[in-house]
């Protein structure tokens, strides 16, 4: 399975892809805190997340915190259907800064 | 409980919540939004139908089943509460009251209805707009089965409040908070959702990605009852705090179940709750384990017992419920048990072994005073002083016992409420009730027998009184008519006012109409007063037609006869265009009065004390001058008296001028007069004595009573007194022409 697989692309986005789940959570974990590491613009990609469960909700709200605790900028620029329910149903999207419905992506400033 | 005497309670508490449901509909009328009478009014249709699918008086529940149902929605405001709707909940609200009548009047296991009710009953349902009956049978059952078990708490749309706290192992034992969530919000609505994310400090704590830091605040809008809500958290019990609040609303409905649970099921406290709904047996089990294990730890410690924490501080601290929560429940179990105890000092009595009892201190009042002559006439001392103890007793007692029979007037006032807002519906006219004084006291045997002769006066003021708007409007008076119920203490009596600002009485009219029926001829002079009080005459109406309210000149001969069969008298005032006033004095008791003691010539009366107002040496010349007239001076003061002996007859007239007299002045509404006697003998306790029917015509005489002596003393009647004291310059005469 292609876990979580952290890729540095062009515009330097983080993306994840596969499942964001407790199964996944220690090894997305590590990923991010590695590219988290002198980086001051945290775009994040989600589009390519299958599915997400609480474990992995709470990863992104670590990976928020801690953007704020070093002064980084986080976005969250593209995010799947699964992604979606779940901030649908906490009503985390305005948290999050998600005003674009899911998959479409929020042009870099 | 005999099945008979369970539906007598039934009956009973029937009545009582209807009349609580009557109340409710008159509030609404005025302040159409009131929740604490849209409760009232579900509530009463809610019990009744409870209690009524108990004994399984099917129609009564079918029927306020769809009341209920309907006020259910004026409560949530899915209806909206009319002038028209409220009109018809009163319909509703007697018609229930004949459908529970003819229920309980049906011989047993005969629960059919009679056509004409279950007409009428559908005819309301369709203006309720419930004629379809809904999903009604199987609601009949829980309803049923409703009435006993604790009332769980009815729809609600205000807001639960949910926090979750999950474990940090949570997510290592398989939960994934998310899937509680999604299952809650199949219940519900879920108006708000706060997500915490609680690490405290990285450094310390490392975050680890697979334990759990998630914290959830849930504002939850729900129909569903508190157990069904926990039960969604059942799963995570072991890995999450979980805390349930009910809405404010709910919280309310709590408190109120809480404080209306029957004394019988007030239990532990915990159970209360958990009765109530307000807690759930689950969170009860938890607090009692802590409860359970904080005393247990506690025990080696010392080898004094340490208090155990209290159950309710538990359940708090646990956030299972409000502190105010615990606070009710803990008050209702405190007052269950002070009813306990009250209930031995709160006793329903037979009115007749109270009457009994009544009879009986009359007769030791009679007994006392002969007990009184007895010792006075063997003159000793210390016996003397022993009597005046008895005496002091008796008195007491006599006092206790009358004020035993005491109750409110206003209570069976309120009901005029109702009268008055059929009677004006009916006739188009807008009226205010207004009463004061109902905390007045009055021997409950009086008040019954004065709601038929009150009723019908009220009507009256609402027929004849109170003038449609357009004639209101007319005359400059404000719209809305008033009709005024007071009542009152005066000189040991009770005064009951009712007065209204309508059009008055038409003392030509009255006149004429009196001449047409022959009850005056045309050349009799009558003062305004006794031209208004012909309409106490038999058969005399002065309304053009007769309306189904009044007016058909039966009643008023009927209530002045009530009145004056209590002791009573009524007065009249009007005056044409600015409404009339209708007075009625009555004794504040039937039984047993503290009298004045008086002889003239070979007789012995009692005059009321409370109507005595002085007493005036008098000399016989004196008023021999002014034998004629029968008035005399009194400091400037006109004053119609009578001489007793001459009333009566006691006594040859006018043997012997060197006689000493004295005169008695007594007051009777605002009517004063004086009474010439020889002697005055004291205050004494009396019991009164009906005199029979041969004397049914004596005037002047209310009753006669027992003296300690054993002689027959004839109690007055101020008010008739007074009467013959007005015309008391023809009798005068008629008796000098005889003797």
């Amino acid at each position: 399975m292609t876990t979580g697989a952290a890729q540095s692309s062009s515009d330097d986005r983080i993306v994840l892809e596969g499942e964001l789940t407790i199964y996944t959570a220690a090894e997305t974990f590590a990923r991010l805190r590695g590219a988290l590491q002198d980086r001051d613009l945290c775009d994040l990609d989600l589009s390519a997340i299958s599915e997400m469960d609480s474990a992995g909700l709470q990863l992104l709200l670590w990976l928020k915190q801690t953007c704020e605790a070093q002064g980084t900028r986080f976005r969250l620029v593209a995010h799947s259907e699964a992604v979606a329910a779940v901030l649908e149903l906490l009503q985390l999207a305005p948290r999050l800064g998600i005003v674009s419905d899911p998959l479409t992506e929020e042009q870099p400033a | 409980m005999s099945l008979d005497s369970a539906r007598q309670a039934f009956l009973s508490e029937v009545a009582e919540l209807l009349q609580s449901m009557e109340d409710a509909l008159l509030t609404l009328e005025d302040q159409p939004g009131d929740p604490e009478s849209l409760n009232e009014v579900f509530r009463a249709m809610h019990t009744i139908k409870g209690t009524g699918g108990v004994f399984g008086y099917d129609p009564v529940v079918d029927f306020t089943h769809r009341v209920e149902t309907l006020m259910d929605d004026v409560r949530s405001g899915k209806t909206s509460l009319t002038k028209p709707l409220i009109a018809t909940l009163f319909a509703c609200r007697d018609h229930t009251a004949r459908l529970v009548d003819a229920i309980a009047d049906a011989p047993e296991g005969e629960s059919g209805l009679d056509a004409e009710l279950a007409q009428a009953g559908a005819e309301l349902l369709e203006r309720l707009g419930q004629a379809e009956p809904s999903s009604r049978s199987a609601e009949v059952l829980n309803t049923v089965a409703d009435a006993e078990a604790p009332k769980h708490l009815p729809a609600t749309t205000d807001v639960w409040t949910i926090t979750l706290r999950f474990h940090r192992d949570a997510f290592r034992n398989g939960m994934d908070p998310l899937s509680f969530l999604r299952y809650l919000g199949s219940l519900g609505e879920m108006v708000h959702v706060e997500t915490l994310f609680d690490v405290c400090d990285e450094h310390e704590d490392p975050f680890d990605p697979e334990g759990c830091y998630l914290c959830f605040g849930i504002a939850f809008r729900s129909d569903a009852s508190k157990e069904t809500i926990a039960g969604v958290f059942d799963f995570a019990d072991e890995d999450c705090d979980i805390r349930i609040l009910e809405p404010d609303s709910a919280h309310a409905k709590y408190l109120e179940l809480l404080s209306s649970v029957p004394d019988e099921r007030v239990g532990c406290i915990g159970e209360l709750l958990v009765g109530v709904g307000a807690l759930t047996q689950h969170e009860l089990d938890r607090a009692l384990a802590l409860q359970a294990q904080e005393s247990s730890s506690a025990e080696p410690a010392s080898d004094v017992a340490s208090p155990k924490r209290r159950l309710g501080e538990i359940l708090v601290e646990q956030g299972s419920v409000k502190p105010g929560m615990v606070e009710q429940a803990a008050k209702t179990q405190e007052g269950a048990r002070a009813r306990r105890q009250e209930e031995t000092r709160l006793i329903r009595v037979d009115a007749l072994r109270l009457g009994h009892l009544i009879d009986l201190v009359g007769e030791l009042v009679t007994s006392s005073a002969a007990i009184r002559v007895m010792a006075d006439r063997a003159q000793m001392e210390d016996m003397t002083e022993v009597v005046d103890s008895v005496d002091y007793l008796v008195s007491e007692i006599r006092d206790n016992a009358l004020q035993l029979r005491m109750v409110p007037i206003g209570d069976s006032l309120s009901r005029f409420r109702r009268v008055v807002r059929d009677a004006s519906q009916a006739l188009g006219k807008e009226i205010d009730l207004v009463i004061t004084g109902g905390e007045t006291e009055l021997d409950k045997t009086v008040v019954e027998k004065m709601t038929d002769p009150l009723t019908h006066l009220i009507r009256n003021a609402v027929d004849h009184g109170i003038e449609t708007p357009e004639v209101r409007a007319g005359t400059g008076k404000s719209l809305n008519g008033t009709i005024h119920i007071n009542a009152f203490h005066d000189s040991g009596h009770i005064v009951i006012e009712i007065a209204d600002d309508g059009a008055g009485l038409d003392a030509a009219r009255i006149r004429a109409k009196a001449e047409e029926r022959g009850l005056v001829s045309a050349e009799d002079s009558l003062t305004q007063e006794e031209t208004l009080r012909l309409i106490f005459a038999p058969g005399l109406s002065t309304k053009a037609e007769a309306t189904n309210l009044s007016g058909r000149g039966v009643g008023m001969d009927v209530v002045k006869r009530n009145i004056e069969a209590l002791r009573g008298s009524v007065e009249l005032e009007s005056e044409l265009g600015n409404g009339t006033k209708i007075t009625i004095v009555l004794p504040l008791t039937l039984a047993i009065i503290d009298g004045f003691l008086v002889s003239a010539g070979t007789d012995q009366y009692v005059i009321p004390l409370s109507q005595v107002v002085e007493c005036v040496e008098i000399d016989a010349a004196q008023t021999m001058k002014q034998h004629d007239q029968h008035y005399i001076n009194l400091r400037g003061e006109v004053l119609p008296f009578i001489r007793l002996t001459e009333l009566f007859e006691s006594q040859p007239q006018g043997s012997d001028s060197r006689r000493r007299e004295s005169l008695v002045v007594v007051r009777f509404g605002h009517h004063k007069m004086g009474l010439v006697v020889d002697r005055l003998l004291g205050e004494l306790q009396t019991v009164i004595k009906p005199l029979g029917k041969v004397f049914e015509r004596l005037r002047g005489v209310a009753g006669a009573t027992i003296l300690g002596t054993g002689d027959i003393a004839l109690i007055l009647d101020a008010s008739e007194l007074a009467a013959i004291a007005n015309t008391t310059g023809d009798h005068g005469r008629k008796r000098q022409s005889r003797s």
